[in-house]
């Protein structure tokens, strides 16, 4: 059977089509800006470097203790120390104390400390001896200072022996800090259960602030075609109502249930392409429009990006969207039989 | 002739419609999770977030001795800001004090400290509720903690959890000293300041004044002594702390003790223009006719005025002796011979040993003593009265073969001097043996620690020596100086005279720093884009999303009404005009349209609401808050029903527009759906 002009994409077609444009036209725009923003925030937090990882183990209690064939494979990569919680006595104040085993020369610069001594950075403590209570009770002898700029300077250092007999996890560590791995030892260490962060913040907590951006934008397919399948609705619901008779002869001359439908919808999606296209013209258009406007009116540059990807999101969406909307009317009119379509006399005939 | 269909579309549009506005609204207050509830939010001018502001950690003090000046209760708290992650989650570590936090809000709902634990800690922190939520964990809990802009790492402990009901409660609270090793901010700074008052406009036009505001500080003279009709110098600047240029009076006074009560007669008047924000010198010079104790005052009035003085002695000239007052035999000797404001006297004649010597450019005359005994030194200058001294000449052999160095004067320079000044501490060492050394001259200032000075200073043979120390970064009080036996005291004085905390904020602060309502605080610059750019573009999609959801209604009812258009024909044959038409259409559209709103309405604000709650949307580490204020509940019903109405009306003008003929056309030859139709026209 050859296709017959059911529609003749009149005046209601176009303005269909300019409604579903718009909608699309906002989904374009939409986007460029969630876009825009989230370059932006990417190039800003690309400004932050960060060559360190620390690692650690997540147990309910925070950080907990690992061995060293837990982190083996990456093991050249690593700088291993234990920090824990502990009193000091005479001045029965909570303090941290850490060790650091550098082995592989990781951290930018040495840090370490061989002899069962603390070393202080910033702390008031006088020299002398000390005593540090933790799962053990230790004297030892505060004798000297370090420096750091990764470490907080109200930390005292010691050595490892000193550490593991304090939390009497001796051969056991709770903290790793990484000069590079790559995303595959990532995933690795977090399939294992340790946590892994960047040791500048900024740059994961911009980084999830643009993962946020870019999957709140997709929220914005919402309304916009939630209007789109209302307009397809509203144009298919009047078409079909105009050409029952018609769409009742078709019926007559042995057009099925599926032909009728595919008609149906078929000019929907060459509505809502058709308002597709146009509206991702237009949305495109319009995003270079305001950002050049913005860039001039405002001092700081405000750039919209489009996106190749989120441009075919948006045209899909519409056309899924207008496809959804025509559903209805055209599955009711599949379903109508042919001797009540024949009664209608359409406005075209 | 329109369907309840419509009204359901109408109300998922005004739905997504109430929906959509309320998160916009929600993302426009963002910066509002950061300030909560507090009245005002001091960050560092130009800051282009809050994240890099750094202000003076010294305006919280400088607020807090101002506060008794401000006519309602002041609260404020400092604060910091650190970035961090941990198990995928990002957010904000605040530094705080805690109890100064609690005095400004909001208020802990919730705050359990579990076991024994000290908040106070250094490394204690305590978990917002909602972050407790987001990072599963429970209390206490050793969290590693990194740096927020290089490479650092940390260890605290969350001993609790609070609640407050507010975005603050997606936060980690750790103290400001851990929030500034993370943020690696300096020791002396902050990044805000929140500000709670009563009475927020009388802060903000204190500390931020868009008008010209003036104070005066710096008040120097060039002489503490003078003679009568002598030039002296006076300096004063005048700070402007408004945001606007202005021109303010200054007044110079003297101020003279009488028995009847002190009495002021005027010096001059200034008229001093300042810029915004900034300050100037103003200089004048006066001489003084009347003997005795003065003061000269300076002053500006207006809204905070303030009176600034200084001393002065007016006194008859005369002339000083400085040198030892204990020689040996054939020693040569220097003397200097001042004037009665310090200044060295040249061409002085000294007789010493019936020998009259003239003092060189310096005021210095070089002496020998070749007799053993006690003789005078006699000083005289043409107009000034003379000095008559006594100096012992003595035997070196009468004195021990050891290094024997005491102590023989002392006095400071100054009994008086501003904050910020220097003190000059004038020492007369003698070494009383026969052998030279060196020793460690001990000065104590108020026999506080960390107050003693020690410096190293050598004595010959029987040497006598003068020996000048500086003292500098004085407080301001009075401060006893002690050496060997002997001792003196200078009272330091603060810059500003009257209400001199007031005045400090002002002259230190005033204009330095960026006052914002909790709502406005620079936040989206962090992604170099301004709050304009922002605002703007919130407002283009809520139009837009204002008018797709009026582009739905109407869609919707203008296909009711293409439905009905047969019976809207019948209508028109049978002498309906199109006033009539509108009339029976109009209610309907109305009707419908405002049912379907109220009810998009009530379910677009509850979506809304379980869309904030629900966490989906995070801004800034915080989820997104729906404030909801009256005016954007006015807004939203404002907007919802315009949106039907107009729809309606719309749809109804199209109706209206229906010609008969087309209307009518190809009528159904069965009259089974005319008499449908007439029947239904007779029902509406």
């Amino acid at each position: 059977m050859r296709r017959l002009p059911l529609f003749k994409f009149g005046s209601r077609a176009k303005s269909t089509s300019l409604g579903i444009a718009l909608c699309t036209m906002f989904i374009v725009a939409s986007f460029s800006v969630a876009n825009g923003l989230g370059s932006s925030m990417d190039r800003l937090s690309a400004t932050f470097e960060s060559d360190y990882q620390l690692i650690t183990k997540s147990s309910p209690e925070g950080i907990a203790f690992f061995g060293e064939q837990e982190i083996a494979e990456f093991r050249e990569l690593l700088a291993v120390g234990v920090v824990t919680n502990v009193r000091i006595l005479p001045y029965d104040e909570s303090v941290m104390v850490f060790s650091v085993t550098d082995t592989y020369s990781v951290l930018p610069i040495p840090l370490g400390q061989s002899t069962d001594t603390v070393l202080k950075s910033g702390l008031g403590y006088s020299y002398g001896a000390i005593t540090l209570v933790g799962a053990t009770t230790l004297e030892l002898d505060l004798n000297g200072t370090y420096s750091s700029t990764i470490f907080p300077s109200d930390w005292l250092l010691t050595s490892q022996n000193v550490t593991w007999a304090l939390t009497t996890e001796t051969g056991r560590y709770n903290y790793a800090i990484a000069g590079f791995l790559d995303s595959s030892d990532v995933a690795m260490l977090v399939e294992r259960g340790f946590s892994v962060q960047s040791m500048v913040g900024i740059i994961e907590f911009l980084e999830s602030g643009v993962d946020e951006i870019r999957s709140d934008m997709l929220w914005v397919l919402l309304p916009s075609a939630f209007v789109i399948a209302v307009l397809a609705y509203s144009f298919v619901g009047a078409e079909v109502s105009d050409r029952r008779h018609e769409i009742g002869i078709l019926k007559t001359l042995g057009a099925g249930r599926l032909r009728v439908l595919s008609y149906l919808l078929g000019n929907a999606v060459i509505i809502s392409s058709w308002g597709g296209l146009l509206g991702v013209a237009f949305g495109v258009v319009l995003s270079y429009a305001i950002s050049t406007f913005a860039s001039t009116v405002f001092t700081s540059v405000f750039v919209m990006r489009v996106d190749e990807f989120l441009v075919a999101v948006a045209f899909l969406a519409t056309v899924v969207a207008g496809v959804l909307g025509a559903l209805l009317p055209a599955s009711k009119m599949t379903i109508s039989a042919p001797v009540e379509d024949l009664k209608e006399v359409g406005r075209s005939t | 002739m329109i369907r309840i269909r419509v009204m359901i579309v109408v109300a998922l549009a005004i739905m997504v419609f109430t929906a959509t506005a309320a998160v916009l609204s929600g993302l426009q207050n963002g910066a509002k999770a950061f300030s909560g509830d507090s009245a005002l939010v001091i960050s560092s001018e130009g800051a282009p977030t809050i994240f890099s502001s750094q202000i003076d950690n010294g305006m919280v003090q400088a607020l807090d001795s101002a506060k008794d000046q401000f006519d309602r209760e002041l609260a404020v708290s400092p604060e910091v800001f650190a970035f961090c992650s941990y198990g995928g989650e990002s957010f904000i570590v605040r530094g705080v004090n805690y109890s100064r936090f609690g005095s400004v809000g909001p208020s802990f709902d919730r705050f359990e400290v579990v076991g024994n634990f000290s908040i106070y800690d250094k490394s204690s922190a305590m978990v917002g509720s909602g972050l407790m939520k987001r990072l599963g964990l429970d209390v206490p809990f050793a969290l590693p903690l990194v740096g927020s802009y290089s490479t650092k790492m940390d260890l605290v402990n969350v001993v609790g959890w609070f609640e407050t009901g507010t975005t603050m409660d997606d936060e980690l609270f750790v103290g400001l000293e851990r929030a500034r090793f993370l943020s690696g901010m300096p020791s002396s700074k902050i990044s805000i300041i929140r500000v709670s008052s009563e009475d927020p406009a009388e802060v903000r036009d204190i500390l931020s004044p868009e008008d010209a505001r003036f104070t005066i500080y710096g008040f120097h003279t060039s002489k503490s002594v003078v003679s009568v009709g002598e030039n002296f110098t006076v300096d004063l600047a005048v700070r402007n702390w408004g945001r606007s240029p202005g021109t303010v009076q200054v007044s110079f006074a003297l101020q003279t003790p009488a028995e009847s009560g002190d009495v002021n007669v005027s010096l001059d008047n200034v008229t001093a223009s300042v810029n915004a924000t900034s300050s100037i010198v103003v200089s004048r010079q006066f001489a003084l006719s009347a003997l005795g104790e003065h003061s000269v005052l300076a002053s500006v009035g207006g809204d905070f005025p303030v009176t600034l003085e200084t001393d002065i002695r007016v006194v008859d000239p005369y002339i000083r002796y400085w040198g030892p007052s204990r020689v040996m035999l054939n020693e040569a000797f220097n003397i200097t011979v001042l004037r009665y404001d310090g200044v060295p006297v040249p061409s002085a004649t000294v007789t010493f040993l019936n020998q009259i010597f003239l003092t060189d450019a310096v005021g210095r005359v070089s002496l020998l003593a070749d007799s053993l005994g006690d003789y005078s030194i006699e000083g005289n200058a043409v107009g000034m009265a003379g000095f008559n001294v006594s100096i012992e000449v003595a035997d070196p052999l009468e004195f021990p073969n050891e290094f024997m160095p005491v102590v023989t004067g002392f006095q400071l320079s100054s009994d008086a001097i501003k904050a910020s000044d220097s003190v000059k501490g004038i020492v007369q060492l003698a070494n009383g043996g026969t052998v030279g050394g060196s020793f460690d001259l001990a000065v104590y200032v108020d026999f506080l620690p960390g107050q003693l000075f020690l410096y190293n200073v050598s004595l010959g043979s029987l040497d006598s020596k003068q020996f000048t120390f500086t003292l500098e970064d004085l407080s301001v009080g009075t401060h006893y100086v002690h050496i060997g036996l002997f001792s003196d005291e200078v009272v330091v004085e603060p810059w500003y005279a009257d209400e001199p905390g007031f005045v400090e904020l002002f002259v230190r602060y005033g204009g330095t720093t960026e006052l914002s309502d909790p709502g406005s605080i620079p936040l989206y610059q962090a992604a170099k884009i301004s709050q304009g750019n922002v605002e703007l573009a919130l407002f283009s999609i809520g139009a837009i999303a204002a008018l797709l959801a009026g582009l739905a209604i109407t869609a919707v009812f203008s296909k009711e009404i293409h439905e009905g258009r047969r019976r809207l024909g019948i209508l028109k044959t049978i002498g309906a005009s199109r006033r009539d038409v509108m009339i029976l259409v109009s209610p309907q559209a109305l009707v419908k349209g405002l049912a379907g709103a109220s009810i998009g309405l009530v379910i677009g604000l509850v979506t809304a609401e379980w869309l904030s709650r629900s966490g989906v949307f995070m801004l800034f580490g915080h989820r997104l808050t729906i404030d909801w204020s009256e005016g954007l509940l006015l807004l939203v019903l404002v907007a919802a029903v315009a949106i039907s109405v107009v729809s309606a009306l719309v749809s109804a003008l199209v109706a209206v527009r229906e010609t008969t003929i087309s209307a009518i056309r190809n009528l159904p030859e069965e009259g089974v759906r005319l008499q449908e139709d007439l029947q239904s026209i007779v029902d509406d």
